[in-house]
């Protein structure tokens, strides 16, 4: 590259101006209209930032739990208080700290790693950000009302239900950690589109950096594991609001059903915030090692592997419950089964290892100890996952020690080891290596000498979740070292915000560079824009491939070198061979993320409260928010433009190529998977209670009236879509949306007859109505935006992306709908 | 390649194993609340050589492509699927059905 027959695409020197102008397009807003900030440096760092004070907080819960656990029969905490402290534990390590913090370890990262200026939704990352953190802390102050819930982080019912737990602590967490769940798809939907069509040119995915792989596949995984538990608060939530009895065994409800549903989200979870941390090891271990990762195809394989094999383990966290043997036996087979990508993973670090010349900084330092802890939590869990050793050890302390030992092994070492390591790429400064060392030693002796003696305190029996304990039984110098062990982690993790308080000091243009001497394209020379040019890309390791590659790329010689558009932009890459096809005109930052994502979390807030009249405002205004923002996108074409080496691109694009289309396949993915967990725990009821079926099916004829006018309506929509080909003409909207209120009004009719209330085929048959309608007035509200922007004079044969999300939508939403009809309707005619 | 036919491409092993699976579980659940457990050995064995078959068949169809990395990835993940497919197979079949 570079050389007189392949010249480089962009000639040097590069005019005057180009670079200032990048700058000022992309200088965070100055002074309060900072916090309309969208670039992912800033989001990056404020969501890394976010999930670590929720780290800490949650930490502080756990010494308080050590605290009164140190001795037997302590009454620091009483049993009320402790409740909510591991309930809250749980929930905050799992949904505030983990997700958030390896996502946000996605936003901070991928743009730069990818030689892209930014992920293709800039606002949406602003977005997830703001529900999240605002979310956040409002769950957490629940706290100091003693409103926090208390049911465990799995909040199993009946505990849960209204019968046993009348107050609103159960409802925050329902409504609170639901919409977190949102904001986690939000960040899903950017980092998929992100990963597969930004790369620069020549990142195919076989030289795509494994963290990018990681991510990829961490953000599949939410799409298909999150909607399970979308789907179980819904449920739980509707029992508890209108005594829908999807749980109550009296009524044909089965509690086991929330157990599947929430585990079908919650085992996968496990790998969700493994797997990115195991890409961050597989970016620190070569830069470590200075040598390229050891069966580097083989690691991005397992990624894989686990990804859907993880989604065969949830009932091994449901052993106990009764399950026919034979069914548990698919389960432990299947989590022995993912034990072997999971070691192709550990033996491709050591080789790495054993291959290279290691510095033994501390971001090694970190990995080695992750190495330890994790690999023995993988052991035990081998141990666990054989059914009749998990029922004797089920609910001790020995499964406090397992989870400990993968959570914390498998994503919170990793996680230092990345703050030490990725330091250097967002500050002036990297961390002080001497403090390092101190911080790595409290950590890690502190959490074997907490968590070690816990694999003892549960094989002599102590049950998890007990307030206190008599004493005499063999747990009190166990439980006593435990609680030192837990301080002394704590101080680890104390000194480590101290040195981040003297040495962090974010600079994107001014960072301290490539300290590691590492090869990929996050330590390119880069700025609020991310690098100055969009390389070309030849190996898996640019860096140390391409020798000149970073004075080239900075000096503006490869693609893009410039703002092409007069406004922030990127390059759009095919997803398999990283192929060139148009440039992304990014949005620029603006209060509408902001104030939507304000509002939507004061919206499911205050429903906590049963405010709903306050929420349903707060409602309105999110989604006038959201229409605002979305009223901003989708910008008039304009003639192609050069990005160097003779490649003239459009810098428009709608169909298939553009990045709504993938956005909104994504999320029609999201939607079949919470479809398909409604459709699940119809059949589940009926297995579990056919008593409560109806004996005669329910009537034919509204069924044919309802799928008539359902595909009526994808009709009008599919002559719309020819209207706007000829000429923009999109008015046969107008038709299609009195089909679908039509559809709607005649399903609710067909089965007005059967109440929610009374037995659990009720409750599913509407609940299942309930989302049919829910996506119908989406599918309306994008029907009437587009028409809307029609009459504005903003959609024409060309400018056509937000006609072709609506049409998109509402065809998924007709399909969706006959899917959910054709089971209520032809399933009780097949079993009756 | 289209990245629609790269990602079925990649995943076909995964839907396999995926389907397999639901086919175990659900048809487990069912025979065991209904009181028929002598479905459940003729269940597990039939779909699981008919997964094992079509795993082996997308893992020979990706190996004879492994020259791009797409190819080498099918092949490799329906390895990978399969021996998750025959274990969870196995214990299926030696397992009592229902106790």
């Amino acid at each position: 590259m570079g050389n007189a027959s392949n010249p480089l695409p962009s000639p040097l020197p590069r005019p005057a101006g180009e670079l200032e102008e990048l700058k000022r397009l992309w200088n965070p807003p100055r002074g309060f209209r900072f916090i309309t900030v969208i670039n992912n440096n800033y989001i990056g760092v404020a969501y890394v930032g976010a999930a670590f004070l929720f780290f800490v907080l949650a930490g502080i819960l756990a010494l308080l739990m050590r605290a009164q656990l140190a001795v037997p029969g302590n009454d620091l905490v009483g049993p009320a208080l402790y409740n909510q402290l591991f309930t809250m534990h749980g929930t905050m390590m799992m949904f505030l700290f983990a997700v958030p913090a390896v996502e946000a370890m996605g936003i901070l990262l991928l743009p730069n790693m990818l030689g892209a200026r930014d992920l293709p939704f800039p606002r949406l990352s602003a977005y997830a950000f703001w529900a999240y953190f605002v979310g956040g802390l409002v769950f957490f102050s629940s706290l100091f009302f003693g409103l926090a819930p208390d049911g465990g982080w799995f909040l199993y019912p009946p505990l849960t239900s209204e019968a046993y737990s009348p107050a609103i602590n159960q409802d925050f967490w329902l409504l609170g950690i639901g919409f977190i769940e949102i904001s986690a798809i939000a960040g899903a939907i950017e980092i998929i589109v992100g990963v597969l069509r930004t790369r620069p040119p020549g990142m195919t995915l076989a030289r795509m950096p494994v963290f990018a792989w990681a991510m990829l596949v961490f953000a599949l995984m939410i799409v298909f594991a999150f909607p399970a538990v979308i789907a179980a608060t819904l449920l739980l939530e509707l029992e508890r609001a209108f005594g829908w009895p999807f749980f109550a065994a009296g009524q044909g409800g089965d509690p086991l059903l929330w157990q599947h549903l929430f585990w079908f989200f919650g085992h996968p979870e496990v790998y969700i915030i493994f797997l990115p941390a195991a890409g961050m090891v597989s970016m620190i271990v070569p830069a470590m090692a200075q040598t390229p990762l050891a069966g580097q195809r083989l690691v991005i394989l397992a990624l894989i592997a686990i990804g859907f094999l993880s989604f065969g383990l949830w009932v091994h966290h449901m052993f106990a419950t009764g399950i026919p043997r034979v069914s548990l036996s698919f389960f432990e087979a299947a989590s022995m089964a993912v034990a072997i990508p999971s070691g192709i993973q550990v033996f491709a670090w050591i080789a790495t290892f054993a291959k290279g010349k290691v510095q033994l900084k501390t971001p090694a330092l970190f990995v080695l100890g992750m190495l330890f802890i994790f690999v023995l939590g993988g052991l035990t869990g081998v141990m666990v996952a054989v059914v009749p050793f998990d029922w004797q050890v089920h609910d001790t302390y020995f499964v406090v020690a397992h989870l400990h030992y993968v959570l914390i092994g498998g994503m919170v070492f990793p996680l230092f080891a990345a703050f030490y390591y990725w330091m250097p790429y967002t500050s002036r400064n990297a961390l002080s290596e001497r403090v390092g060392s101190w911080v790595f030693g409290l950590m890690f002796v502190g959490f074997n000498v907490a968590f070690f003696p816990m694999h003892a305190t549960g094989l002599l029996g102590m049950p998890r979740r007990v307030h206190t304990y008599l004493p005499g039984l063999g747990w009190d110098v166990l439980n006593l070292v435990s609680t030192v062990g837990a301080f002394m982690l704590a101080a680890g993790v104390a000194l480590f915000i101290v040195d981040v308080a003297r040495k962090f000091r974010m600079s994107a243009e001014g960072n301290a560079g490539n300290v590691w001497g590492a090869g990929t394209l996050e330590w390119l020379p880069n700025g609020n824009y991310s690098s100055r040019s969009i390389p070309i890309v030849e190996s898996a390791y640019p860096l140390w491939d391409q020798p000149k590659l970073a004075e080239q790329v900075e000096a503006g010689a490869y693609y893009l070198p410039r703002s092409v558009t007069g406004t922030r932009d990127t390059l759009m890459t095919s997803a398999v061979d990283a192929k060139p096809q148009w440039v992304l005109r990014l949005p620029m930052p603006g209060w509408a993320p902001l104030v939507a994502a304000w509002f939507t979390a004061a919206f499911f807030l205050l429903l906590t409260f049963k405010l709903v009249w306050v929420a349903a405002v707060c409602g309105v205004v999110a989604i006038a928010a959201l229409l605002h923002w979305g009223w901003g996108l989708d910008p008039p074409p304009g003639a192609r433009v050069d990005i160097g080496g003779g490649l003239e691109l459009p810098i428009y694009m709608s169909g298939p190529q553009s990045q709504a289309w993938w956005a909104m396949v994504v999320l029609m993915l999201v939607s079949a998977a919470l479809y398909g967990c409604l459709l699940f725990s119809y059949m589940y009821l009926w297995i579990v209670s056919p008593q409560v079926w109806p004996a005669t099916p329910p009537a034919a004829a509204p069924a044919l009236v309802v799928a008539g006018l359902l595909l009526a309506s994808s009709g009008a929509v599919a002559w719309a879509d020819r209207g706007v080909r000829r000429g923009g003409d999109c008015r046969a909207l107008w038709l299609a949306l009195p089909c679908l209120a039509g559809a709607l009004a005649a399903n609710l009719w067909a089965h007005w007859d059967v109440s929610p209330k009374e037995t659990a085929y009720g409750a599913i048959v509407h609940a299942i109505l309930l989302i049919d309608g829910f996506f119908a007035v989406t599918a309306a509200v994008l029907a009437l935006f587009a028409l809307a922007r029609r009459m504005a004079g903003r959609l024409d044969p060309v400018r056509r992306v937000t006609f072709d999300n609506a049409r998109l939508f509402w065809h998924y939403t007709v399909a969706q709908t006959l899917a959910g009809l054709a089971l209520v309707q032809l399933f009780p005619r097949l079993v009756s | 390649m289209t990245s629609a036919s790269a990602a079925l491409r990649i995943s076909s092993g995964a839907i396999v194993w995926a389907v397999h699976f639901a086919v175990l579980y659900g048809i487990t659940a069912l025979a065991c609340a209904r009181d028929f457990p002598r479905a459940v050995p003729w269940t597990v064995g039939i779909a699981t050589l008919a997964a094992a078959l079509a795993l082996a068949a997308i893992a020979a169809h990706g190996y004879r492509r492994r020259a791009d990395f797409t190819g080498w990835l099918s092949a490799g993940l329906a390895v990978a699927a399969l021996v998750a497919t025959v274990f969870e197979g196995y214990a299926g079949l030696v397992v009592p059905p229902c106790a």
